[in-house]
């Protein structure tokens, strides 16, 4: 899929599920693989919150 | 056999896992995004599929807890429930709880402006350390060695003025070996 920061080529790999991150190998932006009326999309990655951790 | 719904905002390895295992384990398993679910003051159990039980693993702790609670207004058994959550998501309610029962913690201070704390320090002396109620990673966990690194990260506070910037929690350093000690208490 094309990068829609920079149009570069972001690999998503073909057992990547929903809410998932990729990172695109040229700019380095992430973004989180949703899906929109049956097709995947990206969708920017939210950034690290204060509220953060596991 | 039982149905699983693992609520997530961002999936990790370990949500896949959590999923991976729960299905080998012959249960039902599903994914659902916090980000994209709505709930109401009407809204009815029966309106959604959360299934037996909800693992709720967001890494946003204000959006888990939140979710937390509308599902268990929905009487949807949670793990964890609002009030472990709550707890131990807040430094300060987790030490607290831990006095009151007699479980041992390092002492820790608590005051509620940055005046406070300073006379905090002036009793107790150097160092302490210092950090916020709510959050993870180790992040804004300062050793606070003498006054100019209070007084450098006070300011901090005054500029960034969250809501629990307000909020001074304070702990005597721990001597520790130059690694990681994590105590788990069930
Ligand atoms: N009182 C203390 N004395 C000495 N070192 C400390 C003290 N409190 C915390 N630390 C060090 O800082 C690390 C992070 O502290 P703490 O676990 O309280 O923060 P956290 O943000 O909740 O991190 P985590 O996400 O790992 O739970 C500890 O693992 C320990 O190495
Ligand atoms: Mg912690
Ligand atoms: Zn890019």
């Amino acid at each position: 899929m094309n990068c829609p920061d920079c149009d570069g080529n972001i690999n998503v790999p073909a057992d990547a599920s929903v809410g998932e991150i990729v990172s695109c190998p040229d700019c380095g932006a992430d973004f989180e693989i949703s899906k929109k009326s049956g097709s995947i999309e990206l969708k920017k990655a939210e950034t690290v919150g204060e509220d953060w951790g596991e | 056999m039982s149905k699983i719904s693992i609520v997530f905002d961002r999936v990790r390895a370990e949500e896949k896992m959590l999923q991976k295992e729960a299905e080998q384990l012959g249960h039902d398993t599903t994914s659902i995004d916090a980000k994209i679910t709505r709930f109401s003051t009407e809204s009815k159990k029966t309106d959604y599929d959360f299934g037996n039980v909800v693992l709720e693993r967001c890494v946003s702790y204000f959006r888990g807890i939140h979710f937390t609670a509308c599902l268990e207004f929905l009487d949807i058994p949670v793990i964890n429930t609002f009030e472990v959550a709550n707890n131990c998501g807040n430094k300060m309610l987790t030490s607290l709880l831990l006095s009151k029962h007699k479980v041992p913690t390092p002492k820790t201070y608590f005051s509620f402006s940055a005046e406070a704390a300073r006379e905090n320090l002036d009793k107790v002396g150097y160092p302490l350390v210092i950090k916020p109620i709510i959050g993870s990673w180790g992040r804004s966990v300062v050793p606070l060695k003498d006054k100019d690194t209070v007084d450098a990260l006070f300011e901090i506070r005054e500029f960034t003025d969250g809501p629990h910037d307000r909020i001074f929690y304070l702990q005597e350093m721990v001597k520790r070996p130059p690694r990681d000690l994590r105590a788990i208490i069930v």
